[in-house]
């Protein structure tokens, strides 16, 4: 049910529907942009990626499948989006998440919170994914943040099933060593 | 160091990504195999630490911003399809002036002209002044034009 009102409203707000836009950036906008900012750990690439992900989508409203959910639609969108973002990256500056949030620099970055706070250490974490290649990146996001499958995550990044288990497996390797400080 | 062989499957494991039977089986295996189980400990904090990530919300002005770069998007795409219309209707408009306007060597043969000539006639004259036409003017003026094509035709 869920399904068909987020596609009614998707559709709605393609056609120019203000209120089921609102809906549906409610819905999605925040999540989409999370997942944006620990792909490119860049929040001005990240509003740019969610802008193109939305519009993107009203374009291609006619080749959505209504066996997916809009939400994994959209992040099949933003992904590619964000790949496509990486790759012209180089030609524009860009400002770090820990330079806009006031993170902690790269040297203080792993190091444990003494203090046990909580808040700090979730800044910690979104750090550390800036560490990661992209493509280790991508898995992590994916199926630690989404919860997507080894078989949706390969569709979305249009790679075979065993390169999404290799990934994530080397991916997970390289956190533990980055992490082992919080997970002793 | 000791290993087990199926540590490797312990995230598929984590990640339920196993066959109902291959999970059950892990599950009890992992019970007795200390490698496998300590894999799944670490494994299960690294994804606890990870999702309590508080990911950055979307700023209130980006998202003012993102209502108005799909608002001018739809506004553009508007107006292209605003042109494409102009287009095809322009097209069309040429095609039939050309149509109406054509060479008289591209028009129909001889046998064709007055073919339509007279299924135009009978059509006229059988419609006479009270069946179609609404005036007794317009039958006038049609039997007129009837003639006057059968006239260039020769007949």
């Amino acid at each position: 049910m869920a399904r068909i009102r987020d596609l009614s409203l998707l559709r709605r707000a393609g056609n120019g529907d203000e209120t089921a836009f609102g809906e549906l950036a409610g819905r999605y906008a925040d999540r989409l942009y999370g997942l944006a900012c620990s792909l490119t750990g860049r929040q001005d690439d990240a509003e740019e990626i969610v802008q193109e992900t939305f519009l993107a989508a009203f374009r291609q409203l006619r080749t959505f499948r209504e066996e997916a959910s809009v939400g994994t639609w959209l992040t099949a969108i933003l992904v590619r989006q964000a790949a496509r973002a990486r790759r012209s990256r180089g030609r524009r500056r860009t400002v770090p998440i820990s330079e806009v949030s006031g993170g902690p620099d790269d040297d203080a970055a792993l190091e444990p919170v003494s203090n046990g706070s909580r808040e700090g250490l979730r800044l910690d974490v979104v750090d550390v994914l800036e560490r990661l290649s992209p493509q280790h990146r991508e898995v992590v996001v994916l199926r630690e943040f989404e919860g997507r499958s080894y078989d949706e995550i390969a569709r979305a990044l249009g790679v075979p099933r065993g390169t999404v288990e290799s990934r994530l497996h080397r991916a997970r390797e390289r956190l533990r060593e980055l992490l082992r400080d919080y997970l002793d | 160091m000791s290993t087990c062989p199926e540590t490797g499957k312990v995230a598929a494991y984590h990640d339920g990504e196993l066959s109902p039977d291959e999970h059950r089986r892990m599950e009890r295996h992992i019970e007795g195999c200390r490698l496998c189980s300590r894999e799944l400990a670490e494994l299960r904090r690294l994804s606890s630490l990870l999702q309590s990530a508080q990911l950055p919300r979307m700023p209130e002005d980006a998202l003012e911003r993102l209502r108005a770069r799909c608002a001018r998007a739809r506004e553009r795409s508007l107006v292209r399809t605003a042109e494409t219309f102009a287009a095809v209707a322009a097209g069309i408009a040429v095609a039939c002036l050309v149509l109406f306007y054509r060479e008289p060597s591209a028009q129909p043969s001889g046998i064709a002209r007055i073919a339509r000539n007279e299924v135009l006639e009978s059509v006229v004259l059988s419609a006479g002044p009270d069946a179609g036409l609404e005036a007794n003017g317009e039958y006038v003026l049609a039997r007129w034009m009837v003639a006057d094509l059968s006239l260039e035709n020769g007949k």
